[in-house]
């Protein structure tokens, strides 16, 4: 029968008018969406982080370029980015060199097989993470929305009242800031796992390049 | 074998894993919203008892709607939300006295709670608005001219043309419909708090005759006592939560509560309270 009795977190989301729990419905996708975005990319990175340090320690351990090519190739599914660079550049080395001799035109057409599939790799790696952005960015403004109006709504019930108290104004404004609140929570782990997976994916673009370079080198002494 | 590496084959790493963690944030979040978080529910952990100096509070709850002595100390057993009501019932410059103003200020609150916000509006708005009409009638002549008295209306209504009769008819209905739903709220909540009143001013009689008041007091000082006892009824500690502003008033409720350490201790065990709100005043104006 009292006011505050009734202030629990269903109450203030049942009570609250229609457009703001529409938005709090969206919100509430907009997390489950963004929070499986994250939880894929951050499994995702982490794979590829591991089978980098993995194909990097047994490449430089000095193992002979054909076995390191067949056991890449026979298991490509399952390998990380930087194997299927490797051999998609040493295949491409392989082919040219038994067809042309001149030596920089193997090495390029090496490094075009390698730079053409690190893009897809990068490309793979930073799929949906533009989401992830778009959500911390924008829900704390559509949280926003919903909590201006249940205000405007709150505020609208004092107009035929004669005597104004808090407790009139109170539960209108406790709902409408809920919106506020399930917008944050959808925008901050977002913005968070947004910024630490474009540093971790720029890490590992730099860790495939430096290999690309390398393995050009290792390529070249080849040919001699 | 084509040259190009087919991404597309490769399995996504972790998609159940991922929807699985995400369901588990999620229903996490509501769990502890739920369940960890304590949405001001203080009125069921701390009891507030009116300390108030008249004797006749003691037959309280059984007497609801007396008029005079009764309504006061209801007001205040009551949870947190009840010194909101009273400054209410000073804009309302209606005839009856008492039971004029609780109507107002419930409605607008239980209505607010059990039901959209859309419900207490339009009730509010038919009665206000056909209130000057008939009024204008009833002075002198029949024309409508505005005069805001609201006493003649019966006399108005039946004399007059029918919609005159029609709304006073209404006006009628919809002040009867709002006193029967207010009184409908009061008796449940009467029946649910009756052993809380009866428990609350079981240990308000109880310190209230172990108090020893100090000679000389002037106004209406209100004190504030916050007391945790022990389920036993001991009284573990007393902290003066607000001030009279007189501390030998202070020292005296202080002393008086816990004079009464074994307090009374409720008639069901769910009714009893380990944090109490003692409220003193001196007065009962």
């Amino acid at each position: 029968m009292t006011v505050t009795d009734n202030l629990s977190i269903v109450h203030l989301i049942g009570q609250a008018s229609m457009l703001v729990q529409l938005v709090m419905a969206l919100l509430a996708m907009l997390s489950l969406v963004s929070w499986y975005w994250i939880f894929r990319k951050w499994f995702q990175i982490r794979s590829a982080q591991t089978s980098t340090g993995t194909f990097e320690r047994d490449f430089w351990s000095g193992a002979d370029l054909n076995t390191l090519f067949q056991s890449a190739a026979a298991a490509r599914d399952e390998t990380g980015g930087i194997e299927r660079i490797f051999e998609s550049g040493y295949r491409e080395f392989t082919k040219l060199r038994a067809k042309s001799h001149d030596q920089s035109a193997i090495i390029d057409g090496a490094r075009r097989a390698m730079r053409a599939t690190h893009q897809r790799e990068m490309d793979d790696l930073e799929a949906h993470l533009a989401f992830l952005a778009t959500v911390g960015s924008v829900s704390p403004y559509i949280g926003l929305l919903g909590t201006v109006w249940g205000i405007m709504n709150a505020f609208r019930g004092l107009s035929n009242v004669t005597s104004a108290t808090l407790a009139q104004v109170a539960p209108g404004i406790a709902e409408a800031l809920v919106a506020t609140a399930i917008g944050l929570f959808a925008a901050i782990p977002a913005v968070v796992a947004y910024n630490r997976f474009t540093h971790d994916i720029d890490r590992i673009g730099i860790r495939f390049d430096s290999f690309m370079e390398e393995f050009s080198n290792i390529l070249q002494r080849h040919l001699r | 074998m084509t040259d190009a590496p087919r991404l597309d084959s490769v399995a996504p790493p972790g998609k159940w894993a991922s929807m699985a963690l995400t369901v588990l944030v999620h229903v996490g979040l509501i769990v502890f919203l739920l369940v960890g978080v304590r949405w001001e529910s203080h009125p069921p952990a701390t009891l507030e008892v009116a300390l108030v100096s008249a004797p006749t509070p003691v037959a309280e709850p059984q007497a609801k709607p007396l008029p005079k002595p009764e309504a006061r100390p209801e007001p205040k057993p009551e949870p947190k939300p009840e010194p909101k009501p009273e400054p209410e019932p000073k804009p309302e410059p209606k005839p009856e006295p008492k039971p004029e103003p609780k109507p107002e200020p419930k409605p607008d609150i239980a209505t607010k709670a059990p039901t959209p916000k859309p419900e207490p509006k339009p009730e509010p708005k038919p009665t206000p608005k056909p209130e000057p009409k008939p009024t204008p009638k009833p002075e002198p002549k029949p024309e409508p001219k505005v005069t805001p008295k609201p006493e003649p209306k019966p006399v108005a209504a039946a004399r007059d043309d029918y919609m005159a009769q029609r709304l006073a008819q209404e006006l009628e209905k919809a002040q009867i419909e709002r006193l029967m739903r207010d009184d409908a709220n009061r008796m449940s909540a009467a029946q649910t708090q009756a052993g809380l009143h009866e428990y609350q001013s079981r240990i308000a009689a109880k310190v209230r005759g172990n108090l020893m008041r100090p000679p000389g007091l002037e106004g209406n000082p209100e004190a504030v006592f916050l007391v945790r006892q022990h389920p036993d009824g001991t009284v573990v500690s007393v902290t003066l939560s607000r001030s009279s502003g007189i501390a030998a008033l202070d020292d005296a409720i202080d002393r008086a509560i816990r004079r009464s350490s074994p307090l009374p201790l409720p008639s069901g065990q769910e009714l009893f309270r380990a944090e109490l709100e003692l409220r003193f005043r001196p007065n009962e104006e």
